[in-house]
């Protein structure tokens, strides 16, 4: 029999082991003000909250110069406390100009950390980063996560932009997942000017989960960019693909992507509706037109797209039955469907959108069961909530499936639920 | 059925589905059939006894929750979330919520665990150390030169935020 805890008293300190405490310092995580009160109660929870108050800590810096260095000195002189940070952002303030990270000031930061597991870094300051490989003499942290952030906007597809510099792998050869926000990669990675980029046949390739949110624009830039990420990664480990399509380049780098490459990749996101409204028609035309080659994707486990619900009812039908096109497709022992939804329209102020009668759930029905059949477990719809978030629209989505698909849906295949809106952020 | 005689002697009877969420109780019963003995839990009294049934029942037709990995934020980890009967629920007096808590761990109930950890997280929230003291009846047990150091990692830290 488990050890019988003692009794109750009035003192919590006299009442709850540890563990409990620590159970209970986690649920503030996210509160860092309660956090430290919290552990300037007691020296007990004073030793206990360190792990739950710095292991996601962001440093906004440029707003004094010497911040960076601050923080560097502070984490060097403190090692009881840098140990427990696992996550690290550094956040350029906006008006920032020039960086002042560099080489050696992240080099002595990262080695202070040595259970770092994730760092974003954000704004202009990979750019100033060459990612020299580093002295032998550095102990880096096995960082499994990276996230390179921009604030480029859309349309802004030039040619002369910055590129991301891709020699982050010479630090990390363990990194598993990237994350790149506004990609611009340039087309000779081995000799750029930021990048130093070993040659790849020496490094050990272990990206097995790669994001790439709102890529650049133009044709020539999404070729580019995946090329390099081809030629750069080494993507022999790639399960994992996340993918934010924004113009008919993106649609077509995409293509090309999967289809010339010998990926192994078990999940893929796709999600055309991050781009502006007006172009979405055309990229919708272009995946339907030219195959996404999810066929050739033998080992797929887990699909998942998005849907976005607007005024045009041909963009929406366009969308709902490229979606059925794509399931049709998938030719692998697919396991999982997750259906993302945004800006369900609430047909009661709405009613001209007539989601009952703009589906094809026949061939949607035939094309489930198929997959059914096969192997696949379950399709989840999330329902997005964003800014004109529907609050019934969880509601009637079920019971649109409920009516339309009733046999898959008595079976318990389907499950339903909200998501917050997943909107690229840096502050994920 | 599950049989099970608390503290204070009083003896419960449970269907298997919700005496079951109790982790103790499952290994007990071995996951077999009926239990005949009752099943002693001798670090739970009564009353809480009562509430910890009341939980599971109210749970008894809720899916099993997935693991998930260690070192998931919170907000991840429990997808059932805190819906508007456990907030009711959980609403009870200080100490038996104490009380509760320690029965949920040695029960082993996750979700009921996790339920009234975060309702004391609840009343920490936005306190400043003497009222968290005050609430809990903690006595600050810092030393002078412990206090000063923290005084100096509050500049610091209040530094590197400006």
């Amino acid at each position: 029999m488990a050890a019988i805890p003692p009794r109750p008293s009035s003192n919590i300190l006299e009442i709850f082991p540890s563990e409990l405490f620590i159970h209970i310092l986690h649920h503030l995580h996210d509160d860092k003000p309660s956090l430290k009160a919290c552990s300037l109660v007691c020296p007990t929870w004073h030793a206990l909250a360190p792990h739950d108050l710095f292991s996601d800590t962001t440093i906004y810096y440029n707003s004094k110069p010497t911040k960076l260095v601050e923080f560097n000195d502070f984490i060097q002189s403190t090692p009881t406390i840098s140990s427990h940070i696992r996550t690290l952002r550094l956040a350029e303030s906006r008006s920032a100009v020039a960086s002042e990270l560099n080489d050696k000031l992240l080099l002595s930061i990262l080695s202070a950390l040595p259970h770092l597991d994730s760092l974003y870094i954000s704004w202009n300051s990979f750019y100033s980063l060459s990612w020299n490989p580093s002295p032998n003499t550095t102990q880096l942290p096995l960082l499994k996560k990276l996230y390179l952030w921009d604030r480029v906007r859309d349309d802004g597809a030039r040619e002369g932009y910055p590129s991301y510099p891709l020699g982050f792998i010479s630090w990390f050869p363990y990194i598993q997942t990237v994350v790149l926000d506004y990609p611009a990669i340039p087309n000779q990675v081995h000799h750029t000017s930021s990048g130093n980029l070993p040659d790849h046949t020496h490094i050990v390739p272990n990206v097995q989960d790669l994001h790439l949110q709102n890529p650049i624009v133009t044709p020539a830039y999404a070729h580019r960019m995946y090329s390099s990420l081809q030629d750069g990664l080494s993507l022999h480990s790639l399960k994992s693909i996340s993918i934010d399509l924004r113009s008919v380049a993106d649609v077509e780098g995409l293509e090309d992507f999967l289809s010339s490459s010998n990926l192994e990749i078990e999940r893929i996101e796709i999600d055309p509706t991050r781009s502006p409204v007006e172009r979405l028609d055309s990229i919708l035309v272009a995946m339907t037109q030219n195959r996404l080659h999810l066929s050739h994707l033998k080992n797929l486990r887990s699909f998942t797209f998005t849907l976005q619900y607007m005024e045009s009812a041909s963009v929406q039908r366009m969308q709902q039955d490229l979606l059925i096109d794509l399931l049709a497709e998938i030719d692998s022992p697919l396991r999982e469907v997750h259906i993302q939804i945004r800006n369900l329209p609430n047909i009661q102020v709405y009613p001209r959108f007539d989601l009952a009668s703009s589906i094809d759930w026949h061939r949607l029905n035939s094309v489930l069961t198929a997959l059914k059949e096969r192997l696949l477990d379950s399709v989840t719809f999330d329902i997005v909530q964003g800014p004109y978030h529907w609050s019934g629209a969880l509601y009637y989505w079920q019971k649109l499936v409920q009516t339309h698909l009733p046999s898959l849906y008595s079976s318990g295949f389907f499950g339903f639920a909200c998501m917050k809106d997943n909107q690229p952020s840096f502050w994920d | 059925m599950v049989t099970v005689v608390v503290s204070d002697g009083v003896t419960f009877t449970m269907e298997q589905d919700v005496a079951f969420q109790c982790g103790l109780i499952a290994d007990f019963a071995g996951g077999g059939g009926d239990q005949e003995e009752p099943i002693p839990i001798q670090a739970v009294n009564s009353t809480v006894m009562r509430k910890v049934i009341e939980y599971c029942e109210h749970h008894r037709n809720d899916p099993p929750q997935p693991e998930v990995p260690e070192g998931t934020p919170l907000e991840r980890k429990d997808r059932r979330g805190r819906d508007a009967w456990d907030k009711q629920f959980i609403q009870v007096e200080q100490e038996l919520l104490f009380e509760i808590i320690l029965a949920a761990n040695y029960l082993n109930i996750k979700p009921l665990l996790d339920l009234g950890c975060s309702q004391v997280a609840e009343m920490m929230k936005g306190k400043t150390p003497a009222e968290i003291q005050q609430m809990f009846n903690i006595v600050n047990g810092f030393t002078a030169d412990e206090e000063a150091q923290n005084g100096e990692g509050e500049e610091k830290a209040r530094n590197l935020n400006s």
